[in-house]
């Protein structure tokens, strides 16, 4: 299996919280303190943290052999927003705790109220896309359809990756007709 | 040795006995003054100037590649052509025709519509005309075995001999091939091609002499030929020939292989660039005696490909940065060359340049880069390399900078002040956002998921 790579898109509704969570993530890599402190200083910017930080220290009870210094590797990196469309990489130290990691983070920015839309891609093998939308989950990889990737890859304008993120969304709307997708979205 | 700073690959190109520079622009190395009208939205990709007194400038478009044909006398545009390449002299010119979809050849055309196929720009002499033919039909094998035909000409097309008996030197799965210069002498025509130097007779096509040693360089060898005395430069050894009869006169050879290695000539002297711990070697015509040795300070080497000239006492180079991102022209006169004055070091002045960082609504960050200067051409190319130092200090780099700023939306905003009003043009803007994004894209900068991007206004 080659190494995984793990990146999201985070589409919020205000850019308060957008930007609040980008400054929590910045602070989860750049702070030595303590988890509870970290997530208590955001308390009062994004009230939900509090549940962030149950499900991260029901986590750390998990991984018994852990310690947070292991999950502290798991880095969170900014690489840059269009409005309210906030695009993430995490760079996994331990692959293991950093899936549980990234699940936790992306399933509870998905739940946050300006939450509208998370797109996790995990790259690996082939693509697996994971979207959250409404409370509701689903999913899509290209393992028999490469095609529909390549194609929604040729169509970057040069900044974003393509605007691959809306692969599974296109992949779901489209029913995976390739060319049911290019006619609607070139006309659009 | 003075070191200018341009923002894009430097090119030093000799034309006429004068020095043009190339980066993203002509400049006339008199006063670097912007010598091209290149439409905006166009990067100089190439400049071919030939001896009809027009040149061919390649562009990179958005949305196209291509050229123009410009008068160097006039500066005036005459026409364009899409793809390379096409040159021109005088009454004849070179259209680019698509083969098989795939590979590019040229017609050339007289004013009377004769036409003949080429496949590597002619040369001109002073009552004929050397042209060149590969037929690359076929597949890869079948080109590959075909040897490139050199035609000479009367001035009226007719051919006087042909010659077929070099394969010259090939790059790339096409088969391409190149013989990068043809020189004339009194009997005979003399043809470079890279790893190996032959003369024809005039009257006949058949062979005067040949050069071809063992260990020559390939695509980047750049042999010298003058009147007097031919260099021919290999891996690691610079042959001195009589070019009346192809005999080595001297050679100097080096303990090991250069990645660079170049020489310039002018009549007195002989010059070697070498990149491997960057220097300047000076010899005597005959490289008996070692006269000078310059090194180039750091962080600068020479640009790989490029050849040092030296033109009315100044020698012009075109060096890359190690650490930076923008690129250098070194000049250096002949006595410090020869070690006559001592060699001081010297910068370009540049114009006064502030560099603010301002915070968005979305807490992205864009950068204000002010300079100001009474030169246009010159505040031109350094608000270019302010903003790179922007780029290459706060955006995603190939190497990392410790201070990269992940708020960076890629937006460079440059403020131009200090320039006459006449100076004030919307093309200067234009030209200027034009280059840095491209530039940056070149280089490999980004910033985050943002490309780089420059607004420009004055004050």
């Amino acid at each position: 299996m080659s190494e995984l790579s793990l990146s999201a898109r985070m589409t919020f509704s205000t850019l308060e919280t957008a930007v609040a969570v980008k400054h929590l993530f910045r602070q989860w890599n750049d702070s030595g303190s303590l988890l509870a402190a970290l997530l208590k200083e955001f308390a009062e910017r994004i009230p939900q943290v509090t549940e962030l930080g149950k499900q991260l220290d029901a986590l750390l009870q998990e991984f018994k052999e852990s310690d947070e210094i292991r999950l502290r590797n798991v880095s969170l990196t900014f690489i840059g927003n269009r409005d309210t469309r906030f695009y993430y990489k995490f760079s996994p130290d331990d692959y293991t705790i950093a899936m549980r990691f990234t699940n936790i983070v992306i399933e509870w920015v998905a739940s946050l109220p300006a939450t509208e839309q998370v797109v996790l891609m995990t790259i690996g093998d082939e693509y697996d896309f994971t979207v959250y939308e409404h409370g509701k989950t689903y999913s899509a990889d290209t393992g028999g359809e490469p095609s529909f990737y390549d194609w929604i890859m040729a169509q970057s304008d040069g900044e974003l990756p393509g605007e691959s993120f809306d692969l599974p969304i296109w992949y779901k709307t489209y029913e995976k007709d390739l060319e049911v997708a290019k006619v609607a979205l070139r006309l659009s | 040795m003075i070191f200018s700073s341009f923002i894009s690959r430097v090119s030093v190109n000799l034309y006429r006995e004068e020095i043009y520079i190339t980066s993203g622009d002509i400049y006339r190395t008199e006063s670097f003054s912007i010598h091209t009208v290149m439409p905006i939205d166009r990067y100089l990709f190439s400049w071919n100037p030939y001896s009809s007194g027009n040149y061919s400038l390649g562009f990179l478009a958005s949305d196209r590649s291509g050229g123009d044909i410009y008068s160097i006398e006039s500066n005036e545009w005459i026409s364009s052509f899409l793809l390379f390449q096409l040159d021109s002299f005088a009454n004849f010119s070179m259209e680019p025709i698509l083969l098989e979809g795939e590979y590019l050849y040229n017609i050339m055309r007289s004013s009377e519509d004769s036409t003949i196929e080429i496949t590597l720009p002619s040369f001109w002499g002073d009552n004929y005309i050397v042209t060149f033919y590969k037929d690359r039909s076929g597949n890869f094998s079948d080109r590959s075995k075909r040897y490139t035909e050199i035609s000479f000409r009367s001035l009226d097309l007719n051919v006087i001999w042909t010659n077929s008996d070099y394969k010259s030197a090939s790059y790339g799965s096409s088969g391409d091939q190149r013989f990068s210069g043809v020189y004339d002498f009194n009997n005979f025509i003399c043809i470079d091609n890279h790893s190996v130097i032959f003369a024809l007779d005039k009257s006949d096509g058949k062979e005067v002499w040949r050069f071809a040693p063992e260990g020559a360089r390939s695509f980047d060898a750049y042999n010298l030929v003058s009147d007097d005395l031919i260099l021919f430069v290999a891996m690691k050894t610079i042959y001195l020939l009589n070019p009346e009869n192809g005999a080595v006169l001297n050679q100097i050879d080096f303990s090991e292989k250069y990645n660079y290695l170049r020489a310039e000539y002018d009549g007195e002297y002989i010059y070697i660039f070498i990149n491997d711990s960057p220097q300047i070697l000076v010899y005597d015509k005959t490289c008996s005696t070692l006269i000078n040795r310059i090194d180039i300070p750091e962080p600068y080497q020479f640009m790989a490909l490029e050849v040092p000239h030296l033109v009315d006492g100044v020698l012009y180079a075109s060096l890359n940065c190690a650490t930076r991102t923008y690129n250098a022209l070194m000049t250096l006169t002949k006595d410090e060359l020869l070690g006559k004055t001592p060699l001081t070091i010297e910068y370009e002045a540049r114009p006064e340049t502030e560099v603010e960082c301002v915070k968005n609504s979305d807490d992205s960050d864009h950068y204000v880069v002010t300079v100001t200067g009474d030169k246009p051409d010159w505040v031109f190319r350094y608000a270019g390399v302010a903003a790179m130092d922007v780029v290459a200090k706060y955006g995603t780099a190939p190497v990392p900078s410790p201070e990269l700023n992940q708020d960076f939306n890629g937006l460079i905003k440059i403020r131009i002040g200090g320039l006459p009003e006449e100076d004030r043009t919307d093309e200067f803007l234009e030209r200027l956002a034009f280059q840095i994004g491209k530039s940056a894209a070149d280089q490999h900068h980004r910033a985050g998921i943002h490309k780089i991007r420059a607004e420009c206004e004055w004050v």
